[in-house]
């Protein structure tokens, strides 16, 4: 029962995955693309905690937690260049 | 019994994501976008993650998926209050449906008293 629930969850976030990536493609104006960015950095973040489900190995579990921390200090820079215009000052 | 819980918790999260996912597609404007994208995002997170921590059944596992919840449930309300406040300073794209713009009528006024401030330097 576990498998057939992770597959159709891996079906769901690869199609949420296709929705953000159509967005940070289209997208109107930068801040769109960050936010689409953002969006696709957490389903990722749901893809490696169902890989992990899926294979039975329990490492990928701090991935998700290394990658969430990664993300969010991704999405801060992104949004200091948009108000600034320059990261370091 | 767990099994099913985590296979619910697990169909439930993912369905969060895509919901927010659509909502990222559908919505007209950025601020209305990251409000579908950052809340369903991170609520769907946490059940994925839940899910994980009941099938894997170990203190290791669920204390990194515990801390990588609260980690996100810290963090993504942050991280979109600063991408929407740069979006509006870069040019605030509102929507026509929009009613209320609070920071706008803000923004304007810390301008007049700027402009005040510097009329009464000036004299």
């Amino acid at each position: 029962m576990i498998e057939i629930a992770v597959q159709i969850s891996l079906l769901m976030l690869g199609a949420s995955v296709l929705l953000a990536f159509i967005r940070l493609a289209k997208g109107p104006t930068t801040s769109d693309r960050v936010v689409a960015a953002d969006t696709l950095a957490t389903n990722v973040l749901g893809v490696i905690a169902l890989f992990a489900i899926q294979t039975h190995n329990k490492l990928f579990i701090i991935a998700v937690l290394a990658l969430a921390i990664l993300s969010f200090v991704g999405t801060t820079v992104y949004a200091k260049f948009l108000e600034r215009g320059k990261i370091i000052e | 019994m767990s099994d099913l819980l985590a296979a619910v918790l697990l169909l439930g999260g993912s369905f969060f994501m895509l919901v927010a996912s659509i909502g990222l597609i559908r919505l007209p404007d950025v601020y209305c976008r990251m409000h579908a994208a950052t809340k369903a995002t991170t609520f769907g997170m946490g059940g994925i993650l839940l899910g994980a921590s009941l099938i894997f059944w170990s203190a290791t596992v669920t204390t990194q998926a515990l801390l990588a919840v609260f980690f996100l449930f810290l963090t993504a309300p942050v991280a979109a209050h600063l991408i929407s406040r740069a979006a509006y300073k870069r040019g605030p794209d509102l929507c026509a449906e929009t009613t209320h713009d609070e920071y706008g009528k803000y923004l304007e006024g810390q301008k007049s008293e700027e402009k005040s401030a510097k009329q009464y330097g000036d004299a």
